[in-house]
């Protein structure tokens, strides 16, 4: 399973907000935000452990 | 919250929604050495830090650097859609983790089907599944562990079988914030098995007794046949 590929970076401040389900909006996927830079290589889950840094821009989903 | 330093790896300009992102992740439970404090501790990279309710990511490879960055492969780490965590809780490795909710925040890289960000606020434990394929109310000690950390794992009534163990409010109540406790029977599609146990009719007369008794009882028998056999061996 693989993360896919990068969409976007940005920055988020918890605000705490919470709707009754506890969950918070914004699931993840912001419209019309897609990232200006070129794509990069898709983030593997569970792939990475143990690789060094120079090969960990596949890193591993259950990282901290 | 302090706003971070730029992203010197990143593109200039980034989004920044008005909230936070829900996200779905994997944890082991963990409980220090006087069993005060519980924690999270991540499952690959991430499985010697152990972190609170709230927390920082950081670099195991380079602390100089703010996770996440683009060309590392730090940072926490989340699935937008539950079914896709719970599908790498099928993993072997990962079954004795936790399946939780968490607000993602902070400097983040957004993927298809996942974040990974800088600040982290668990919210609620979803899924706890015991390895027989119950659903595991209680935490029991894992048998493995971190230096001033016991790993546990999610038991169920059965499987305790007179473990020591912390029920999941006993866990969340040593953490060092609120974390929910909603734990689903539908984290495994599988039912409770539809194999009925025998009918009194398929039983052996003696099948409603004690093994021990019917042993008792026997032994009992013989020893008045061979007390029988004495007898007449004396006339």
């Amino acid at each position: 399973m693989r993360l896919g590929k990068e969409q976007a970076v940005g920055y988020v401040e918890d605000t705490g907000y919470e709707e009754g389900t506890g969950r918070v909006e914004g699931t993840g996927r912001v419209e019309g935000t897609m990232a200006d830079s070129p794509p990069v290589r898709e983030p593997a889950i569970g792939a990475a452990d143990g690789m060094p840094p120079a090969a960990a821009d596949e890193p591993s989903l259950t990282v901290s | 919250m302090t706003r971070l330093s730029p992203w010197s790896s990143g593109p200039a300009k980034g989004e920044h929604p008005d909230r936070p992102f829900t996200g779905y992740k994997l944890a082991h439970a963990v409980l220090s050495a006087d069993g005060a404090t519980a924690g999270f501790a991540g499952l690959t990279l991430g499985a010697t830090n152990v972190y609170g309710t709230v927390g920082d990511a950081c670099c195991v490879w380079n602390r100089r650097h703010a996770p996440p960055r683009r060309w590392c492969g730090c940072g926490f780490y989340c699935l937008h859609d539950l079914a896709d965590a719970r599908s790498l809780a099928c993993a072997t490795e990962n079954r004795s983790a936790l399946l939780l909710e968490v607000t993602a925040s902070g400097r983040y890289i957004r993927y298809e089907r996942g974040l990974r960000y800088s600040r982290q606020r668990v919210r609620a434990i979803l899924d706890a599944q015991c390895a027989c394929g119950r659903a595991g109310p209680a935490l029991a000690d894992a048998g493995s562990g971190l230096i001033g950390w016991r790993h546990l794992a999610p038991v169920c009534d059965a499987c305790t079988a007179g473990r020591p163990a912390l029920t999941l409010g006993e866990f969340t109540a040593r953490l060092d914030g609120t974390v929910r406790v909603t734990t689903q029977p539908a984290g495994t599609p599988l039912a409770p098995s539809a194999r009925k146990t025998p009918g009194a009719r398929d039983l052996p007369v003696s099948a409603g007794e004690p093994p021990l008794a019917v042993l008792a009882a026997e032994i009992a028998l013989l020893h008045a046949r061979l007390d029988d056999l004495q007898s007449r061996l004396d006339k």
